[in-house]
């Protein structure tokens, strides 16, 4: 018997993307993730169109009974969809809190439902029911898509281009250019301008790779464990009995840390692109300023 | 109807015992008809009931014997609860599987997808009883809902 208990040959085949149709030049048509994020969509477009009718205030017939949400998991969402607008977005942006909210909260849930997706087996179902495919390493749905460095780029990307559309409608073009500058001394300028620039582009790859590396890392991690609980068990002895019960405790909670890194991870890239967009705005003065470009300095660490 | 958000609750025992004992038969089920479609029998699926159904009488155990709390500090015995459930889970299926030797893969699917439904049910179960003890208050949702 194999000493695994994972289902493929290594812990990373369980994390990373596995193509589903492939083009007679090589090209991947479709992939497990591309399937993911689709299902990741719909579910956030369904569960989105339950709440709102959920939460949506009722007639006025119905007395103070029509500001009350009935149903649980609308009353869950919408506390979280409430704290991240008044506890994290607001303070942050304040009057044009309510322009970025469906672009955040959908973000936030998108991610959301993409990570806890990659915690479920799914890939392991599909080669369960379809043999062929397991020899041939392919499956239409499984994985982490959020693992993809392509995909958080391209979430990254649209990030990006959110926050810099944001600044330039803020500041306007010539405000976002002389942005810039950080109201540095012209002499200062050859420095400041070119880390400015930077910024902008290590902005979104920061984002992207926070993500990446935080998904792929747990979940490798939760497959290494399982593969020592599974050798410690198969050698059953003084030695062995001992791992692969610390194993199977470790297995545990890093499985249930890594439901907490799934809502973590969303909020962090949620809350980072929020910091992005309230940097470009106008300051009132040059403290406000300084502390701002601070806050950018804490948002790179 | 609601209650205050103080007052001491218990979770709903007989819901939450009934809800995971189905769902781990219905994984089973589940299971020994996948096994008999691919030609490997009933065994995997029956022997996943084997794995997960102490895991749930003892997570249910645990709850049973904490006393009534408010509705809000109960979180943390229902995460341990699980966490044990999880873990006595996959001890006794890692047994089952070196000992028995049914089909890995089928087996251990069964197994955890048993697992994520019975969580999946406790959040449920747990989210609609703090909502139930959660009082609503009009007045500030009046002024959450601008």
């Amino acid at each position: 018997m194999s000493i695994s208990l994972t289902l493929a040959a290594d812990p990373v085949g369980h994390v990373i993307n596995h193509p589903w149709l492939v083009s007679e030049d090589g090209t991947w048509l479709w992939s497990s993730s591309q399937t993911n994020l689709v299902l990741s969509g719909i579910i956030v477009v369904l569960v989105g169109w339950f709440v709102a009718k959920a939460v949506s205030t009722g007639s006025e017939d119905q007395g103070h009974a029509r500001w009350i949400t009935r149903n649980p998991l609308a009353h869950t969402i919408e506390v979280i969809c409430g704290y991240l607008r008044e506890n994290t977005v607001r303070p942050l942006l304040g009057h044009r809190t309510d322009r970025f909210m469906p672009f955040l909260w959908t973000l936030f849930f998108f991610i959301l439902v993409n990570n806890l997706l990659g915690l479920i087996p799914l890939l392991d179902a599909w080669h369960l029911l379809n043999e062929d495919d397991r020899a041939a390493h392919r499956s239409f749905i499984g994985g982490t898509a959020t693992q993809s460095i392509y995909v958080t780029a391209v979430l990254a990307a649209v990030s990006a281009i959110v926050i810099n559309l944001a600044g330039i409608k803020e500041l306007g073009l010539g405000g976002y250019i002389k942005h810039l500058t950080a109201d540095a001394p012209i002499f200062v300028w050859p420095i400041i301008i070119p880390i400015e620039i930077l910024g902008t582009f290590i902005k979104p790859i920061a984002l992207a790779i926070r993500l990446f590396a935080n998904m792929t890392a747990g979940h490798i991690l939760v497959a290494v464990l399982l593969g020592f609980a599974g050798s410690g068990f198969l050698k059953a002895d003084l030695l062995g009995i001992p791992i692969g019960i610390v194993s199977t405790v470790a297995v545990v909670a890093i499985y249930f840390l890594e439901i907490f890194v799934a809502f973590l991870q969303a909020f962090v890239f949620m809350f980072l692109t929020t910091v992005f967009i309230s940097l470009l705005e106008h300051h009132g003065h040059e403290d406000e300023h300084g502390s701002d470009h601070a806050s950018h300095g804490v948002a790179h660490a | 109807m609601t209650h205050d958000a103080a007052t001491p609750v218990r979770p709903p025992l007989a819901r939450l015992s009934v809800s995971m004992v189905v769902a781990c038969v219905a994984a089973a089920g589940i299971g020994a008809a996948i096994g008999t479609q691919k030609g490997l029998g009933v065994t995997p699926g029956l022997l996943s009931l084997g794995a997960s159904l102490p895991g749930v009488i003892v997570s249910l155990l645990l709850l049973k014997i904490r006393p009534a709390q408010p509705a809000g500090m109960w979180a943390v015995p229902v995460i341990a609860g699980s966490m044990v459930r999880a873990f006595l889970t996959l001890i006794i299926a890692l047994g089952i599987l070196f000992s028995m030797d049914p089909d890995r893969a089928l087996f251990l699917l069964t197994v955890l997808g048993a697992l994520l439904v019975c969580l999946a049910i406790e959040v449920g179960v747990v989210l609609t009883m703090v909502n139930t003890r959660d009082a609503a208050q009009p007045a500030s949702l009046e002024g959450a809902r601008s």
